[in-house]
């Protein structure tokens, strides 16, 4: 008797179990949907193939209420040893873009899930007039590195406290952002 | 007919990048040093070398291609050694491979890229060879802020790049093999100062299998590979086979475009244990400009593979923090750049101090390069041995691609890799200088892993979990 293919989850599949979601759809190999801490997210996973090395991140996106003009808002720690308060930059966008920059910075639950929270990018859009807003956030963990030197590869997982920091910060961004 | 749940479990690459990640860096300084020593000292000898070294990865891959595709699993070497040979070997095997090859293998790549500057670059022909080292520490150094700023570097050119590299290597080699020659040359290659007898075709074994070792690098990316039981074999075989005829190319271009004048009668260093051949190739076969193109490709090639090294391991290094297997250091992440520095500077120092201490010496790079051959080679064979235990084990698990004639190409390729072990040193490099260097880590890290194991993790050293808790254990 044969036995059955081994199949090894893909990142995507990995991280979808790290976060615990309530619900799940896959909607294509490289991205799903699911409910984080009661709100429906998108999960999609990007590869970037470098030199001798493959790195499989992953992007977690929450949409939210419908925003005004097109804005793009980045976010970032400030501090060189300890990560300071979260600040908001405006990129792109006039007043609504900078009201929706404080309403963030100063969003008390927002700073202290980012506090636990291990992200690399985190932005915040409006990409056309009236559309959605939505905020991705680029994880370090749910992650995967497929290297030549040495020839290995492994997941980096996402840990008990970065799912309860995500899905913190996914909720304290609907509170934030709950009009425009 | 493909369901929807298939498709979904499709994988994310495809086998264009595969295949890029199998051929690699061919043009890596490391290699292209090797090459061409090899060449300058062995002629046809080291060609014979490199068609042994090709047959034994042919059936290497074959057995690669049969764990890979049976064992689907992102852990990859260590996996493939844990399901028949049990952890503690597994463990040892892959730590040699992660701290040894970035060791040795990065020390050399950061030593020789200093090396080759030295005689690509005109403004720098003052600096004296034991100064080199600033050269391929600076640039470790700079990768090493350029990540810690979190600046992504080649973007998502990977396949484009492989294929330029791939391509200068054969461009020049075919126009060195057209074009008119001045020198002398006894056969296609040269002549051997080595000797001529078996021997001496196995003693440059060792140096010719360095041009191939990496190419199973394409089985971590299984999980997100699509249809990777067909396309991890193909890459290999197909990658293989690339980097054979780009190296053969390469070496009778230049063997024909650059004589291999005796620069010290006292010591006999000819032009071929130097870097200096590779800037008068360019020279030969393209004026200034393939003098130029050439270096700025070795230059780039070199920069990338210690690009990788800092860009990979510190975040390797922050996921066995946050599992708790490392110390916590290394999961701080810079509070505005949210880089892993600990596991940045980590990476930089490893290589950076080396190759401070061996000061641009071409001797101790090449024994740093045996040294890492020594454990690549000592991973496969727990490779062979494993999958060949697995095979008679469990003979009924699905293997989408069995290796032919079973357990032959485990058999030939391992006795071939002990062989090449046993013969690693080529003429003006003694087997003591490499053995110490591979043992002596070996059982530190064999003895090391004894420990975590029994005391720490508390699992039995010989214990083998079966594919599915495997495959489970990746899930968990």
């Amino acid at each position: 008797m044969v036995a059955a293919r081994l199949r090894a989850p893909s990142v995507l599949d990995r991280v979808l179990t790290d976060l615990e979601p309530d619900a799940v759809e896959r909607l294509a190999p490289d991205r799903a949907r699911c409910s984080i801490g009661g709100h429906r997210c998108g999960v999609v996973a990007t590869v970037r193939s470098k030199m001798l090395l493959t790195l499989v991140t992953t992007s977690v996106t929450v949409d939210g209420a419908a925003g005004i003009a097109t804005s793009e808002v980045r976010l970032a720690h400030r501090g060189q040893l300890r990560r300071g308060s979260l600040t908001a930059r405006v990129r792109r966008g006039g007043d609504d873009a900078h009201a929706m920059a404080d309403r963030v910075a100063s969003n008390d639950g927002i700073q202290r899930a980012c506090q636990h929270l291990d992200f690399t990018r985190f932005w915040l859009h409006v990409p056309t007039p009236g559309a959605p807003w939505r905020a991705t956030v680029a994880l370090m963990g749910g992650s995967y590195v497929a290297t030549r030197v040495p020839p290995s590869g492994r997941y980096i997982s996402l840990d008990a406290e970065q799912r309860r920091a995500l899905a913190d910060l996914v909720g304290a961004l609907h509170v934030a952002l709950a009009t425009p | 007919m493909a369901t929807k749940q298939d498709v979904l479990k499709q994988g994310v690459i495809g086998f264009p990048t595969a295949l890029a990640t199998a051929v690699g860096l061919i043009i890596a300084s490391s290699v292209l040093l090797t090459a061409t020593q090899g060449f300058g000292a062995g002629g046809g000898v080291f060609a014979w070398a490199i068609l042994i070294a090709f047959v034994l990865m042919l059936f290497q891959v074959m057995v690669f291609s049969e764990a890979g595709t049976t064992l689907p699993l992102a852990g990859s070497v260590y996996d493939y050694i844990n399901a028949g040979l049990g952890r503690w070997l597994a463990v040892t095997g892959t730590i040699m491979a992660y701290l040894v090859v970035h060791l040795f293998a990065g020390t050399a790549e950061t030593a020789a890229i200093g090396l080759f500057a030295n005689v690509n670059f005109g403004f720098m022909e003052g600096m004296a060879v034991e100064d080199t080292w600033v050269v391929g520490v600076g640039l470790v150094v700079l990768f090493g802020v350029v990540n810690v700023l979190g600046v992504e570097l080649y973007g998502a050119f990977e396949v484009v790049l492989t294929a330029v590299m791939w391509a200068t290597l054969v461009l020049f080699g075919i126009i060195g093999l057209l074009k008119a020659s001045d020198v002398e040359l006894s056969g296609w290659f040269g002549q051997s100062f080595v000797g001529t007898d078996l021997e001496a075709v196995l003693t440059l074994t060792g140096l010719a299998m360095f041009l191939f070792v990496g190419v199973e690098y394409v089985t971590p990316l299984a999980t997100e590979l699509r249809d990777a039981s067909r396309n991890i074999p193909r890459a290999m075989f197909i990658g293989l086979i690339a980097v054979a005829l780009a190296i053969f190319v390469y070496g009778g271009g230049i063997t024909r475009q650059v004589s291999n004048d005796v620069l010290d009668p006292a010591t006999g260093l000819a032009k071929f244990d130097t870097p200096l051949p590779i800037p008068e190739f360019g020279d030969a076969i393209m004026g200034t400009f393939g003098r130029y193109w050439l270096a700025i490709a070795v230059l780039f090639a070199g920069a990338a593979t210690v690009s990788t090294l800092i860009a990979g391991i510190p975040r390797i290094l922050y996921g066995m923090a946050k599992d708790g297997v490392i110390p916590k250091a290394f999961a701080y992440l810079h509070p505005r750049f949210k880089t892993p520095v600990v596991g940045i500077l980590v990476a930089v120092l490893i290589p950076s101090i080396y190759a401070v201490i061996i000061k641009g010496d071409i001797d101790s790079i090449l024994v740093l390069i045996l040294a890492g051959v020594c454990a690549w080679l000592f991973g496969y064979i727990l490779v062979n041995v494993s999958m060949t235990i697995l095979r008679l084990r469990r003979p009924e698990l699905t293997r989408p691609y069995r290796m032919p004639l079973f357990p032959l190409p485990a058999v030939i390729a391992s006795a071939g890799m002990l062989v090449t072990i046993w013969y690693i040193a080529p003429p003006g490099i003694t087997r003591g200088e490499v053995y110490v260097r591979f043992f002596v880590i070996l059982a530190i890290v064999a003895a090391l892993a004894a420990l975590q194991l029994v005391f720490v993790a508390k699992k039995p050293l010989f214990a083998r979990p079966t594919p599915e808790e495997l495959a489970r254990e990746e899930s968990s």
